[in-house]
């Protein structure tokens, strides 16, 4: 397994307005030519599919800087862990289809095997990034081309198992921080103008607005009649239009209720630093409302990566797995507030 | 000349007005436009309006299976279109040449589009040749002449 004490380099914070967006995703869903989809694959034709994408991934010596892992090697905490991580997805794993993963060592490109098709492809980077991340995927995507034979239509594009990713296959989406619209009650008008626009916005944490921490995924419905590029800017400009929303939210907020927000801010600083328990829950509340505070310049001794890391170590599979001891809810709660306060010491290790 | 007299779009002055739309300015003043649909849609003013979520255009499919969709059938895979409309998802490519004709306006529904404009996969043999021009090319540097001939032999197949 990939070091348990890092997290991914598209945590890192350095992409453009990594202050307010966190990462950036472009995920490709392809088939192969021959073999029928997921619904109707036997289990004979998984296992063509898993031997056939990891053949190709070894010929085009992607295996050289990453791993494939079949699902049967993973213990439910590591599925836990990647799902944690955003490398897999639910689905990946609660059904029994004969599934693998592959991944590259920095964790910003990876690729499920029977998922919801034969293949999809994933790549992340940190910030408002698409464009970096499409051409990531797009190597990958082009050298497992010429190794397998996508199932692809010259009017339609890649043939997907559902409908609303033919053409493309491609969603590109990004993940926001919104604190300022949330508070401002902007939020619902937003969601709404973008689903007007063509795209979809759902909380990470939680279903709709009712969201933990204000973080959101914004992405693309459309998949047929746009070319990549045409997706890519869209969402990209879309992604700015949202962000300056967001800046404008933050700068009524702090004209209007000022101290409010910094007594909020300043409380959670206050438990990251202190606490002897935390829950997976608070960490996240606490570990967004003191990314806004060094957003708006009043924490100075935090740094962007060092919360993004945290939010990913502080769930509970990370939090175990870095640990490397299996412990109860009860366990995790005071592990989770000693990382944290050695983390912010500098004592444990960074990513 | 019969009929009303047709006014243009406000905003391109071309083609003829089909929508009003009201606007808020920032004084709080509100002014009619009259647009036609192609500025609306540029404007993104409406043709994304009616756009569902994916999820609910699903289940409304599955809402309006009838006696001809389950004698619909692909012949490789043999699903039947009643249960595709049921599950949401498709069991082969040849699905999409089987169902075309019922798929094309859902596409449309989802997309507001039926055709793709994206990334090209060359066919087969343009792609076998292009593979083999790689090969041949890594073979030449590394010396193994060789391997180049028979990449070479295996090219002529192609050409």
């Amino acid at each position: 397994m990939n070091d348990s004490t890092k997290v991914g380099k598209w945590l890192l914070a350095e992409g453009p307005h990594s202050d307010i967006v966190i990462s950036s995703r472009i995920r490709l869903a392809r088939n192969i030519k021959g073999i029928n989809f997921l619904t109707r694959a036997t289990r004979l034709e998984q296992e063509r599919v898993l031997n056939l994408v990891r053949e190709a991934l070894e010929e085009r010596g992607f295996l050289k800087d990453g791993r494939f892992l079949e699902r049967q090697e993973l213990t439910p905490l590591k599925l836990e862990f990647l799902l944690e991580r955003h490398l897999i997805s639910f689905d990946f794993i609660i059904s029994r289809l004969h599934r693998g993963l592959y991944l590259n060592r920095d964790e910003t490109l990876s690729t499920l095997i029977n998922e919801e098709d034969h293949l999809r492809l994933q790549a992340l980077a940190s910030g408002l990034n698409l464009f970096t991340a499409y051409e990531q995927i797009e190597g990958l995507d082009d050298a497992l081309g010429q190794s397998l034979s996508y199932a692809y239509e010259r009017d339609l594009g890649f043939l997907t198992a559902c409908p609303t990713n033919v053409g493309t296959g491609m969603r590109a989406s990004f993940f926001i921080h919104l604190p300022g619209l949330v508070f401002t009650k902007e939020i619902e008008k937003l969601l709404r103008s973008l689903l007007e626009m063509g795209l979809i916005a759902r909380g990470i944490y939680g279903e709709g607005t009712e969201t933990k921490g204000n973080l959101f995924q914004i992405s693309n419905q459309i998949t047929l009649g746009l070319s990549e590029t045409e997706i890519l800017e869209k969402v990209t400009k879309i992604g700015e239009e949202v962000l300056s929303y967001e800046k404008r939210a933050r700068e009524t907020l702090m004209k209007r209720l000022r101290q409010t927000i910094e007594d909020k801010i300043f409380r959670s600083y206050a438990i990251l630093k202190n606490a002897r328990l935390l829950t997976s829950e608070e960490a996240i509340n606490i570990l967004l409302m003191v990314r806004l505070g060094i957003n708006l310049g009043m924490i100075k001794d935090i740094t962007l990566s060092q919360i993004n890391t945290l939010l990913i170590l502080t769930k509970p599979a990370n939090l175990q797995i870095y640990y490397n001891q299996e412990m109860t809810p009860q366990e995790r709660d005071e592990k989770r507030a000693d990382l944290v306060r050695s983390f912010l010491k500098g004592e444990a290790v960074n990513g | 000349m019969g009929g009303l007299p047709v006014k243009r779009c406000e905003i391109c002055q071309e083609r003829p007005a089909t929508h009003k739309i009201e606007r808020i300015d920032e004084a709080g003043n509100i002014t009619e436009l009259a647009i036609c649909t192609e500025c609306a849609k540029k404007k993104g003013i409406i043709g994304m309006k009616e756009l569902k979520t994916v999820l609910e255009i699903l289940k409304e499919l599955a809402k309006r299976i009838d006696e001809e969709d389950t004698k619909l059938i692909c012949p490789n895979c043999s699903l039947t279109f009643a249960n595709f409309k049921s599950v949401g998802r498709l069991g082969c490519e040849e699905c999409y040449t089987a169902f075309r004709e019922k798929l094309l306006p859902i596409l449309k529904e989802i997309h507001h589009a039926d055709r793709h404009t994206g990334k090209k996969v060359l066919p087969e043999k343009e792609r076998t040749l292009k593979e083999l021009r790689r090969e041949l090319k890594e073979a030449i540097e590394k010396e193994d002449y060789e391997r180049a001939a028979n990449i070479r032999n295996r090219m002529k197949k192609y050409e």
